[in-house]
Order: structure tokens, then C-alpha cells, then sequence
């Protein structure tokens, strides 16, 4: 029964993909936008966050460590209760009308990697050689250009905390369902279509949505690799 | 409160304390550069050499004491002044570490966050590395290569700015025995140029060969001078080819063991110095004639300078120095064979 849903998902994927199927573009595309935009928000505040928390040395660092990691696991549903308590009519973001929108999926999602990027970030640069920010100093690099070097050198961590932040976004569901509503041509992305279709008991259907996830998230992860290896001028 | 003084002391210290964790790893009382010269910091691993460069570099910050570079306090400056003051000094550490890039694109580095960009900031960098002897590792990645390059590139690029106070942290630690005399003449040159540098390293041969101005650190403290009867002269040719004159300034001509020629510095050992009141016949080739100037009782023995053209000292035991029954003034005469005296 497994097998047959497997490679039944696996001919379903390549036909629905080769067939240029609509609801599977759709709900690709919403995944591939929604993630992405929320990884970089994420990455452009979790990223300077985790990088001051790695260089500066303030009373509760050690907490502030502690809460990022503890962070790292946050129940998506959470997050998505947390953020619905705050948007839904009559309360402080209400009149936004974010509630069942790609706007509240993304703010759930920034939420979510928030963390992981400054954990990460975190993580990475504090395993760089602090020499690297030394040398820079006695080279005459201005304070700005010392924090941009640093984070050059550390590009791998760095780049590493994003594909992290991507990974966990692009696959997550809790947000997306709570947040988003799942509406169809709308907020309707990969995960919550495959809760979907699964609920229907379209099992190939879901495994076929999977399968491309799966994809998806090889094809950034690819990206990003390509990115860190690439070019070696630094910043 | 040290003054600025002018120009003449690149880099003056007082009461300086750098601790780790409680411990004091090094605490100077007065130590002074002076500028447009060389000077060589010696002594052995963990003497507190390379913290006094980092504190000169403005890496580290001391605990206690005040610290000038180029007439500052580095820490008594605004940004912007801190930042200008840090651009008038190079530093090369000993463990370099080199940007994840490429050769040039690291000797670029100090130019390009100055600013210098185009033509200028390639013909600058070439410069550079010619003269270290790495331009053709220009493209080559900087983290692929040998400990001995990598101590080059690092010095290429602190220097790639003509910084007026260049500090070396064991320059000479993994360069190979070719590489030796560049980072030499490279001094050298700076010296000529007005740079004032200011070596650290462990060994004594080296110091000499760079400077005359060597101070010794030793536990975190300046010691006295690292050698006693430090003198500099012209190698010129004897009789024998093993042999050779040490021509003085002053007209004192020494004979001395080595094939080396030309401007050398050279120690003898005070240990290794006959004191007598009369000249006698010996194997000894060095035989010179001079009055005491100063007698000195260190830890039971005795410390006999004499001028015999120059000052030189010698030490010896209380029972000797009783049965010479020499004074300040007396005439002796110093002895010492020419394998004494050893050439930097």
C-alpha cells in the first residue's frame, strides 16, 4: 500500500508538474514567495541580532543565548496563536486585516525564523577566528567595514543559518494554516494543500505536492550552496 | 604624564599592566621607541612580547599604566581619531590570518578601506608583494598556502600602506632560510625611509641582525640590556680566510673568527674576558690595553668595565679581583681569543 501511494505520487508529480496543473503552480508558487520573503526578513534582522549577541559582551548574554536556542523549536502553532491573538478583528493589528492573508503568513513565518537565524548567525560567528575581526581592525578597516569583513569570512555559518531559516519555512504548516486560512488562489501553499488533499484521502495528490516540496527545498538548498561557494572577493 | 615629545618617541609606555584573568602578563615601568629606527623586542615564548605589540596596535586594551603611540593615547580618542591614529600603524601578527580570498585581493585590503581604488591600488599591491617576494602567488587562494608565505603576504600587506609604525610579530617564525634576509633588508629599508619598526622575536641572533636596539622581556618585564659589550663595526679581511678584522669607530680593530664581511654587530660574552694587570703570552688574539671605569659587586661577583677604546665589561670572582688589587682608574688589560667574540 506505501509503495503503490509512493510511486503513485511519483507518476502523479511528474504529470501534474508536466501538465502545468494550476493548483500545484499555485500553491508552489504561494510556498516558494511566502517562505522566501520571510526567510530574508528573518535572515536581515535574526543575522545583525545574532552577530551583536556573538561580539558584545552585555549583562544576560548567556540568557539571551539560552532563549535563542530554546527558540530554535518553537511549535509553528504556537506562533500561529500567538500572532491570530494579535490580528484578529477587534484586537490591536485588527484593523490591518491581516487575518487569512499572505501578510499574517508572512509575519508568522518571520516569527518562526527569526530565531534560527539568530542562533545560527550567532553560532557562526562566534566560531569564526576572532582574529579575522582583529587583522581587519590593524588593516584600517572603519568599525562598519570591520562588521562587514567579519561576516564575509563567516559567509558559510551565515549562509548556513539562512538555509536553515528557508529550510524550516518552506516546509512548515501550523503558520500557514492558522495564519493563511488555506484559501484556495490565495494562501493556499504546498503544506497546507497536502492537509488538504490528504484529508480528502487523495493520497497521491498529497505525496505528488510533497514530492515537489521536496524538490523545492533541494532547489534552494542547491542555490544557497552554489552561493557559498562561489566568488572570493570579499566584502 | 609622558609628553608628547615631539617626534622622537614613536611608541613611550609607563607603568603599564596587561593582565589575563587576575594574572599581570606583562608590567612595564618605562619603555620608549624612538622613532624612524628599529628596534627588536627579544625573549623567550610567553614573555608578554606579542601582548605589548597587540597594546601598541590598539588590539588590546591595558588594564592600567599609559601607553602613547605616535605622540596619542589610542584610547583617549574619538572614533574617527582612533581610526586615523590605527592607520598609521601596521601590524603582522604572528599566526597571520589571512582573508578566505585571494593573494592580492588580501594585500588590497588596508588600500581599499583607505579608499585608494583603480590603477594606484594595483600598482601599490604589486609593489608590495614584489618586494616579499609573493607576486607570483597573486591569484593563488590565501588559505592554501605555507605557513612561510602566509608570514609574507601578511607582512606584504601591512606594509602595502607605507604605515609610519610597523610592528612584526616573529617575522621570521616560519619563513625559510631564504625568505630571512628579505624581511632583513626589508627593515632595513624602512629604517631608511623614516618608518619606525619594532620587531619581536625570540631569537637572539635574529635581534641583532635587525638592530642594534634590542630590549629584553622576560616574565612580562623589561630586563637589562639583552647583552653587555654589544659592539658594531666593519668586517674586513685578515691574514687567514677564516679570519677577520672587526674595524671599530674610534680606530679599534678586533680579531675575530668568521667568513662574514661588512657592517656586522657583535657580542662578547663578559665570562670570556681575561682580566690582567700585565699583558702576557697567550693563544688569545685580542689583547687590548685600558683603565677601569667602573667596578660593580652583582650576586658575589664582580663586574669590571674598563675603557679599552671602547667600554667593555668583564666578570670575575671576588678572589680574583682581591689578588689583581685593581681599583677604579688602574691600568689592565683585557684578553680574549677571537672566537669570543660572536658576529651577528
Amino acid at each position: 500500500m506505501g509503495e503503490s501511494i509512493l510511486i503513485g505520487g511519483f507518476w502523479r508529480a511528474l504529470i501534474l508538474i508536466f501538465t502545468g496543473d494550476v493548483r500545484v503552480y499555485e500553491a508552489a508558487f504561494v510556498s516558494l514567495w511566502i517562505s522566501c520573503t520571510a526567510t530574508a526578513i528573518a535572515s536581515a534582522l535574526g543575522l545583525p541580532l545574532g552577530f551583536a549577541v556573538a561580539v558584545r559582551r552585555f549583562r544576560g548574554r548567556g540568557f539571551v543565548i539560552t532563549l535563542l536556542n530554546t527558540l530554535l523549536a518553537l511549535p509553528t502553532v504556537i506562533v500561529g496563536l500567538f500572532v491570530y491573538t494579535f490580528i484578529r478583528r477587534g484586537t490591536l493589528f485588527g484593523p490591518l486585516d491581516l487575518l487569512f492573508s499572505p501578510g499574517a503568513m508572512i509575519v508568522g513565518q518571520v516569527i518562526l525564523a527569526l530565531p534560527i537565524a539568530a542562533a545560527l548567525g550567532q553560532t557562526a560567528i562566534s566560531s569564526l577566528d576572532p582574529a579575522a575581526r582583529e587583522t581587519a581592525l590593524t588593516l584600517g578597516a572603519s568599525p562598519g567595514r570591520v562588521i562587514l569583513t567579519t561576516a564575509w569570512e563567516a559567509r558559510y555559518g551565515l549562509l548556513a543559518a539562512v538555509a536553515a531559516a528557508g529550510g524550516r519555512l518552506i516546509g512548515e504548516v501550523g503558520v500557514s494554516m492558522m495564519l493563511g486560512g488555506n484559501i484556495a488562489h490565495h494562501t493556499r501553499n504546498l503544506t497546507t494543500a497536502i492537509a488538504l488533499e490528504t484529508s480528502k484521502g487523495e493520497f497521491a495528490v498529497a505525496m505528488a505536492l510533497g514530492i515537489i516540496l521536496l524538490v523545492l527545498a533541494l532547489g534552494l538548498n542547491f542555490l544557497l550552496r552554489r552561493l557559498q561557494g562561489r566568488g572570493e572577493e570579499p566584502a | 604624564m609622558i609628553e608628547p615629545s615631539s617626534n622622537s618617541l614613536a611608541v613611550s609606555a609607563r607603568n603599564l599592566v596587561r593582565s589575563y584573568g587576575g594574572v599581570p602578563v606583562l608590567s612595564l615601568n618605562e619603555v620608549t621607541f624612538t622613532s624612524e629606527r628599529v628596534h627588536v623586542i627579544v625573549g623567550p615564548n610567553g614573555a608578554g612580547k606579542t601582548t605589548l605589540l597587540r597594546l601598541i596596535a590598539g588590539i588590546e586594551r591595558p588594564d592600567r599604566g599609559e601607553l602613547r603611540i605616535l605622540g596619542r593615547d589610542p584610547w583617549e580618542q574619538s572614533r574617527r581619531q582612533a581610526l586615523a591614529l590605527r592607520r598609521r600603524v601596521g601590524f603582522a601578527a604572528q599566526k597571520p590570518y589571512l582573508f578566505r580570498t585571494s593573494v592580492r585581493r588580501n594585500v588590497e585590503y588596508p588600500l581599499r578601506v583607505r579608499g585608494v581604488s583603480g590603477s594606484k591600488l594595483e600598482e601599490l599591491a604589486q609593489a608590495s608583494m614584489k618586494k616579499l617576494g609573493v607576486a607570483h602567488l597573486a591569484e593563488r587562494n590565501a588559505r592554501t598556502l605555507s605557513a612561510g608565505e602566509a608570514q609574507r603576504i601578511s607582512i606584504a600587506r601591512a606594509t602595502v600602506t607605507e604605515p609610519e609604525l610597523l610592528l612584526l610579530d616573529e617575522p621570521l617564525a616560519n619563513i625559510d632560510p631564504e625568505g630571512a634576509p628579505v624581511i632583513e633588508e626589508l627593515c632595513r629599508e624602512l629604517e631608511s625611509q623614516g618608518v619606525t619598526v619594532i620587531v619581536a622575536t625570540h631569537v637572539l641572533e635574529q635581534a641583532f641582525r635587525l638592530s642594534a636596539r634590542v630590549v629584553r622581556l622576560e616574565g612580562g618585564r623589561m630586563m637589562p640590556p639583552a647583552v653587555e659589550n654589544l659592539l658594531e663595526g666593519e668586517l674586513i679581511d685578515a691574514e687567514e680566510e677564516a679570519q677577520a678584522v672587526l674595524a671599530l669607530e674610534g680606530g679599534l680593530r678586533l680579531d675575530v673568527a668568521t667568513e662574514q664581511r661588512g657592517r656586522a654587530r657583535a657580542t662578547i660574552e663578559p665570562r670570556d674576558i681575561v682580566v690582567s694587570a700585565e699583558s702576557f703570552r697567550s693563544s688569545a688574539r685580542n689583547s687590548l690595553p685600558g683603565r677601569v671605569t667602573k667596578l660593580e659587586d652583582r650576586r658575589g661577583l664582580v663586574y669590571v668595565t674598563a675603557d679599552v677604546g671602547v667600554p667593555l665589561v668583564s666578570i670575575v670572582t671576588h678572589q680574583s679581583f682581591q689578588e689583581l688589587g685593581i681599583t677604579v682608574g688602574s691600568g689592565v688589560v683585557f684578553t680574549f681569543k677571537a672566537t669570543a667574540v660572536r658576529v651577528f
